[in-house]
């Protein structure tokens, strides 16, 4: 007995002699059913001892059983065998299992088996395993087996035809093995090696198939095995690779044979495998180094430089050490900006390594002389960055403004179109230079783009864009027509062209040349084919009109004032058509005999707002009287029956509308429904501050502060980040929380290490002697560097740095310079004063 | 990500126009039908090596470990399926390691 078993005992033992019989019985028959049968055999013994009943014989027997197969599954074959011996010698007459055969067969016991097949007492059901486990064996060549069965069985009678159709298929006459196999009748032994070589018959033509045979073979078949294999090659190669270390040789064999694999193919794989699951990377390099002639010389070098590249810089030095040249300096470089792109923290960083690339390529008349694609490469590399971080997204970009990085970007951009003039690239900067109100720029690069595609669609397009932005309406219908001439069905352009024409027609109103005007109104109306763009041309025709001679123009606004209804979305209609050409909401709702104020029911409402919403999206503006008219149009509104997703819709389109007042009071209303929701706040506190925050302790500060921790709660991301984007707005001068590329201004808990940092921001600046960076130090310094340079260092946010520009272009630099230095004294004072000497930065990383 | 030029059966330095056929012939041979996830691997890859500048991208910017199975493919492409030796089935059949 094992001392593992002699440990049980010993620990058992006692708790036997306390339990009663009936405990026993009862913890023996609870162990089987929870599978711990060796518990239940010792149990079942210490029973049998006191009686021999026969349940509890038969009880030992399910647990001897029990604990067999437990063994086999794990491999212990010996010793399963000994329980079923155990089991078999509690009863002679105890029907041997299919299990115990199997295991008799995989341990080569077949006289056992042979024995119980030839006796005439063995049920049916249990000759049946027993041949097919026979069958199995004869047919892996134990041809001796056969002649210790009788003549007549049909296991001896199916032989040959199971065997001739192996042979056949082996040797590629699959006629053959189909005729042998038609000899195998259904109920034979051999039954499932006749669906497995069906399915192996069709495996390459028709895998589906093969799979859908080979799916009906049992699990516990003899023929199992043959048909795990044959299932591997129907597995896609990276499937079957990483099931590879868990078969066996010959399952690995017979699997890659079907699936077309070539001993030279095996044997590299095999030298793969050798370098560790997952290879080494040292291993690996050495491995691509000793392959390189049939993996290819450049495709081994590209390789080894991506495996290096996850390792660290000090790899390179694996190259000479391998037998390889070393890294050359271009290559040394890429690995470098490779690095950039896993482990920097900001694009500058990636920028940087990308432009020195391209500017060692441009300037190394060596490596140019490598590569007759090196132009094309320089590029590329210029337009990495932007290519990763989508830099010039205009959907990220406030309109009309810039930042340092898309600058450098813009620049990158521009040098690449140098070495490969490339029409999405020019379209993107056009874009982006429109976006940001650079029209110089936007016009310069159109001029050179024009001259390379001058019928390419989207040049004109953007030509028109361009012409659309500076006012100039005529041109961009001339290119509209161009365009439509090559594109007829653009609907998109054709609401363009009648847009323009619309807007030539209201510039010519405000000049007073209501002849041009109709002019142009002719040809909007000439292309205007959507409700839209006719609505709009009717309203404005009616317009014109009831500015030529209002009464006649009464009469032409009538019936579309009829047509639209007159609700709220009516009568927002006609005073968003009249406020462009300088109308006064007033003057035409009293011509129409209507009354300013109003009660929307709920589908007027949201009517409404989707027609402000749509007339926001065309770009057009309103006149100041709008604001007026609808707080009064909204006094009465029904806001409790809008939803939540409505109201915050309404708020939406009255924040891009900049109407602060209603907006301020509708969020202010849905608060009362939906206490502190996050946007809610959000909406509320814009609407309050729309120019920031110069209290750091407002209450209001606060409040958002608790709706951001609300929405990151709440997983609300979108809402969490715009909130976080208006406390930065809101605190201009570094309370809030830190921005995406570095801290706030002041940062007042390292006041150890950060002095050097701060001054280095300023390159050569060489600081006046005796300074300790006091306000009135920090005056001086502001005064040194300049605006531009003190917003940079301040990382104001941009409507400040806006403010601040406006101010300096009309009162000077240095006077803006010096208010600002004073508001910044007052902030200190206001709240509390800070630390003489810990008002240092954090450094941009 | 696999080695594109593999998948579409390219060599290093196929050209458009090879890329075009050889991405067409691909998707006939493994329509989106019949295997949706090979037919998107295909599509990944004809998007990577399209054009010129797409597989000066590729090779420029391309960081991503090489896969075994690439390896295993460039060094030692697969052959046609042949039939296993009777020797394998009477291994399987006898059940030996």
């Amino acid at each position: 007995m094992s001392s593992k078993n002699k440990q049980r005992t010993r620990r058992d033992s006692p708790k036997q002699a306390n339990l009663s019989v009936e405990a026993l019985a009862t913890r023996a028959e609870h162990a089987i059913q929870s599978g711990d049968f060796r518990s239940a055999i010792a149990d079942y013994k210490t029973l049998l001892k006191q009686e021999p009943r026969a349940d509890w014989r038969a009880g030992l027997a399910s647990a001897y059983a029990g604990r067999a197969r437990e063994l086999s599954t794990k491999g212990m074959l010996k010793e399963a065998l000994v329980m079923w011996e155990n089991r078999a010698a509690l009863d002679p007459d105890l029907p041997m299992e299919a299990d115990q055969c199997t295991l008799l067969a995989r341990l080569g016991r077949f006289d056992a088996l042979l024995a119980r097949l030839a006796d005439p007492k063995t049920p049916e059901a249990l000759a049946e395993r027993l041949r097919a486990l026979l069958a199995a064996r004869i047919l892996g060549d134990d041809r001796s087996l056969l002649e210790r069965i009788a003549p007549d069985d049909s296991l001896r009678r199916h032989a040959e035809a199971a065997r001739e159709s192996l042979e056949a298929y082996c040797a590629g006459d699959d006629e053959r093995a189909r005729e042998a196999l038609s000899r195998l009748p259904f109920r034979s032994a051999y039954r499932d090696w006749s669906t497995i070589l069906k399915a192996l018959l069709t495996l390459n033509e028709t895998p589906e198939e093969a799979r859908r045979q080979l799916g009906r073979i049992p699990e516990d078949s003899p023929f199992s095995a043959i048909k795990a294999s044959a299932e591997l090659a129907l597995l896609p190669e990276s499937v079957f690779l990483e099931r590879w270390p868990t078969l066996s040789r010959h399952q690995r064999a017979f699997a890659s044979a079907l699936r077309g694999w070539s001993p030279e193919r095996l044997t590299f794989w095999e030298g793969l495998q050798r370098l560790g699951t997952p290879p080494k990377p040292e291993l690996l390099v050495r491995f691509l180094q000793a392959q390189r002639k049939r993996l290819g010389e450049a495709w081994t070098r590209q390789a080894q430089r991506r495996i290096l590249v996850h390792q660290g810089h000090e790899c390179a030095s694996w190259m000479p050490a391998i037998g390889s040249e070393p890294l050359d300096k271009l290559e040394l470089m890429q690995l470098d900006a490779w690095d950039a792109e896993i482990t920097a923290q900001h694009p500058e960083e990636i920028h940087d390594c990308w432009n020195s690339f391209a500017l060692e390529l441009k300037i190394n008349p060596a490596e140019r002389a490598k590569d007759p694609d090196h132009k094309a490469i320089i590029a590329l590399a210029l337009r990495r960055a932007d290519q990763l971080f989508d830099a010039l997204s205009t959907r990220r970009t406030p309109a009309g403004e810039i930042s340092e990085i898309q600058e450098v970007v813009c620049e990158g951009l521009e040098l690449s179109l140098e070495s490969d003039p490339d029409l999405a690239t020019y379209l993107r900067l056009i874009a982006f230079y429109r976006h940001a109100k650079r029209h110089k720029d936007s016009r310069r690069l159109l001029e050179t783009a024009t001259r390379h595609w001058p019928e390419d669609r989207r040049v004109i397009q953007a030509t028109m864009d361009a012409a659309l932005d500076t006012g100039a309406f005529k041109k961009a219908a001339g290119l509209a027509r161009r365009l439509l001439a090559i594109d007829p069905i653009n609907t998109e352009v054709r609401e363009r062209l009648v847009a323009a024409h619309l807007a030539h027609a209201r510039k010519q109103v405000l000049k007073s040349r209501l002849d041009l005007a109709r002019k142009e109104l002719g040809a909007a109306r000439e292309w205007a084919r959507g409700e839209s763009a006719r609505e709009q041309v009717e309203l404005m025709s009616a317009f014109l009109d009831f500015i030529e001679d209002p009464t006649a123009g009464t009469l032409s606004l009538e019936p579309i004032l009829n047509r639209l209804g007159s609700g709220l979305s009516g009568r927002l209609a006609l005073i968003l058509a009249g406020g462009e050409l300088g109308l006064e909401p007033q003057r035409i709702l009293r011509s129409l005999a209507l009354d300013a104020s109003i009660k929307p029911d709920r589908a007027e409402l949201l009517a409404a707002f989707e027609r402000l919403r749509r007339h926001l999206d065309s770009g057009r503006g309103f006149a100041s009287a709008l604001e007026p008219f609808l707080t009064k149009a909204l006094t009465k509104a029904p806001w409790k029956e809008l939803s939540r997703s409505e109201l915050e819709t309404v708020c939406e389109t009255l924040k891009r509308a900049r109407f602060d007042r209603i907006r301020g009071d509708v969020a202010k209303l849905a608060l009362k429904r939906w206490r502190k929701a996050p946007i809610f706040v959000l909406h509320a506190f814009e609407s309050k501050h729309p120019n920031g925050v110069l209290s750091p302790l407002s209450h209001d500060i606060f409040d958002l502060e608790q709706a951001l921790e609300t929405a990151s709660a709440e997983g609300d991301d979108r809402t969490a980040t715009r909130i976080h984007e208006a406390l930065i707005r809101a605190r201009p001068f570094g309370f809030g929380p830190p921005g995406p590329f570095g801290g706030s201004f002041f940062d007042f808990d390292d006041e150890d290490n950060e002095e050097d940092d701060f001054f280095g921001e300023f390159g050569d600046l060489t600081l006046p002697p005796g300074l300790d960076g006091s306000p009135e130090q920090f005056a001086a310094i502001f005064r040194l560097i300049g605006l531009e340079k003190m917003l940079d260092l301040l990382d104001a946010p941009l409507h400040v740095r806006r403010d601040l520009r406006e101010a300096a272009r009309e009162r000077g630099e240095k006077a803006v310079i010096q208010e600002f230095i004073e508001l910044i004294d007052q902030l200190i004072g206001a709240s509390g004063g800070r630390k003489g000497r810990s008002r240092t930065r954090k450094p941009r990383r | 990500m696999r080695d594109p030029y593999l998948l579409l059966g390219l060599n290093d330095d196929a050209d458009d126009t090879a890329v075009e056929r050889a991405y067409r012939q691909a998707i006939k041979d493994c329509p989106p039908e019949r295997d949706a996830e090979r037919f998107q691997a295909l599509r990944a890859a004809y998007e990577t090596l399209r054009t010129q500048r797409a597989r000066l991208s590729y090779r420029l910017f391309n960081h991503s470990e090489p896969e075994l199975i690439d390896l295993l493919d460039r060094a030692v492409p697969c052959g046609t399926p042949h039939r296993p030796d009777p020797a394998s089935f009477a291994a399987l059949l006898r059940g030996e390691a």
